[in-house]
């Protein structure tokens, strides 16, 4: 991961973001990784991220992991540009997929945690605009209810049922065989 | 209860949809709807799928071509058309559909009629230029997308219309369609499989490939119909059908990727079977003094998967059974769905869309291992305008998927 370590190098010789979680704690990040999400992009094209950017929807502990999300994702975009110009380059293609690979596994690993991070995770990535967090976190709840009954839904996401019967009995009639 | 809670069903309504558009199947859809309240809010404008759209406009063209739609809900009574509004653009009037668009005219603009292809849930258009050389425009009757314009670099199309010796060929890289000769005349039906656009009519097969030049030539494919020709006596060669069909008419022609398959089917015009009344009966309630023509009609459907032999040539080999699928047929890119994940759909059925041009159209969804329609349900559209002689009119319907 040469070329990794030589992209964060450059990368911190350029501007530093300070991000501040609802809690009051700074975050140093690069640039690279803060633009991951477009609403501090946007505030950094502004120029409003003097003396640093106050994310009062963020907790740390939620902040931590989104910079840890981004850290990784924003090497991997500045590889993918690295290499794109040695296209043609078999080792260069084999360093992308294992490379690849590798970003997969670190998108599993962390998509392990418990549902009320998850849920915080969806709102960071919404509010910070980050597609490939909000993406990969709204997946992860979908395959979590796949072939589940709402039932098992409503339990696996400690949701209480608040349709009435008349609702529930309309829903079941129109589509009965989603029930079976 | 601390911090949860209320937690899931509290996201806000554009995250549940995300989470909602990611689900696998249809199937799964209903049941996060019916999870609580806020759920099925967040989707509820949301219909199973597929869909029957169609659009109903006076011969001069005014009448706005008024689009209906309607989802096929799973009623007890084996399958119902529910009409619901589909964010389709007003104004425009029904051709066709393919691949999660819409086919659509304005009736309202001199003929010949430029085409936009309308995704109704992500709102994407794209606009194709008339086809100059399609004598009757009313009777453009498929549109065959080779993939989604908003995910291909580079895609094609294929419109069949009138004269009917002749299809339109369009692709982006010209951004015009070709006129593309065709020796086989009729309602051909057309797909898109691997890679290639395939064009039937009857038995005849071919194929659409660029052979010097630019512009690509409809190719028919030999066919090498040894043993299927075995019970009826075989003797000419091209001219002879191969598809029985006992005699019957062939009404429509479709091919349909089914799988890794390409399946031929056969719309007949099976007037043998002209006992089950109380269908009929069904059919033509509303319009009782239907033509003559239209009571007691009715339709067999024969199904063939496309065998591939060495050499380029063909061989049609019949399916009896469409498994654990439905096959949808109308003014449409031909589509089947697994009832699996699209439980709307009866399995080892046919749905087909008749009396196209009649302002209550007929959907019969034909039981393949009876060979008998088990569902017809008379489409009316959502205005409740009883098919009254005055808005009688051109009403083109067929199914279509939408794509998430």
């Amino acid at each position: 991961m040469a070329s990794a370590g030589s992209g964060d190098e450059k990368a911190a010789a350029a501007a530093m973001i300070t991000l501040i979680s609802s809690d009051n704690e700074k975050f140093e990040v690069t640039e690279a990784t803060a633009t991951l999400s477009q609403t501090i992009r946007h505030m950094i094209e502004d120029g409003c991220t003097d003396g640093g950017v106050p994310l009062p929807n963020v907790t740390s502990k939620i902040l931590a992991r989104v910079i840890e999300y981004c850290k990784k994702h924003a090497t991997a975009a500045a590889g993918e540009e690295g290499s794109s110009s040695s296209f043609s380059d078999a080792a260069f293609l084999e360093v992308d997929r294992a490379f690849l690979e590798e970003l997969e596994e670190f998108d599993d690993a962390f998509l392990e945690v418990d549902r009320a991070t998850l849920f915080d995770l969806i709102l960071a990535a919404n509010y910070l605009d980050i597609k490939g967090l909000l993406n990969l976190t709204c997946q992860k709840v979908a395959d979590s209810v796949k072939g589940k009954t709402p039932e098992q839904i409503r339990e696996m996401y400690n949701i209480v049922n608040d349709l009435t019967p008349e609702e529930e009995a309309e829903i079941r009639r129109e589509t009965q065989w989603a029930f079976e | 209860m601390a911090c949860g809670g209320a937690g899931w069903s509290s996201l806000p309504a554009d995250l549940l949809l995300a989470v909602f558009a990611l689900l696998p199947s249809d199937a799964d859809r209903v049941r996060f709807r019916a999870v609580c309240a806020a759920w099925g809010a967040a989707a509820a404008a949301w219909r199973p799928r597929p869909w029957l759209v169609g659009s109903r406009t006076d011969r001069s063209g005014r009448g706005g071509g008024a689009v209906s739609s309607f989802w096929l809900s799973p009623s007890a009574a084996g399958g119902a058309l529910l009409p619901f509004a589909a964010n389709v653009p007003v104004g425009l009037e029904y051709l066709s559909s393919s691949r999660g668009y819409l086919a659509l005219a304005d009736p309202s603009a001199a003929s010949p009629r430029a085409i936009v292809l309308a995704n109704p849930v992500t709102g994407r258009r794209v606009r194709l230029p008339p086809i100059g050389f399609f004598k009757r425009w009313v009777d453009v009757t498929t549109v065959v997308l080779s993939a989604d314009p908003a995910a291909a670099a580079e895609w094609e199309a294929v419109a069949v219309g009138f004269p009917t010796t002749c299809l339109a060929y369009y692709s982006s890289a010209t951004g015009d369609w070709a006129r593309l000769d065709y020796t086989a005349p009729g309602y051909a039906g057309v797909e898109h499989y691997g890679g290639r656009f395939y064009v039937a009519f009857r038995s005849q097969i071919c194929v659409v490939e660029v052979v010097g030049g630019d512009t690509p030539a409809v190719i028919p494919l030999e066919r090498a119909d040894d043993d299927a020709g075995g019970g009826d006596g075989e003797g000419s060669d091209d001219e002879k059908p191969l598809l029985p069909g006992g005699g019957r008419r062939v009404v429509e022609t479709h091919l349909v990727k089914f799988g890794a398959d390409l399946l031929l089917v056969s719309v007949l015009d099976d007037v043998v079977y002209n006992s089950d009344d109380d269908m009929g009966g069904l059919a033509v309630d509303g319009d009782g003094c239907g033509k003559g023509g239209g009571v007691g009609d009715a339709r067999a459907v024969e199904v063939y998967r496309v065998e591939w032999l060495w050499g380029g040539a063909v061989r049609l080999a019949r399916v009896e059974d469409l498994g654990w699928n439905a096959l949808f047929l109308g003014r449409n890119g031909a589509f089947a769905l697994p009832a699996a994940e699209f439980p709307a759909c009866r399995v080892n059925c046919v749905y087909l869309v008749d009396r196209q041009g009649h302002p209550d159209g007929v959907v019969r969804v034909l039981d393949m291992e009876t060979q008998w329609t088990c569902c017809e349900e008379t489409i009316r559209p959502e205005d409740g305008s009883r098919g009254s002689a005055s808005s009688a009119g051109w009403a083109r319907r067929g199914w279509f998927f939408p794509n998430y």
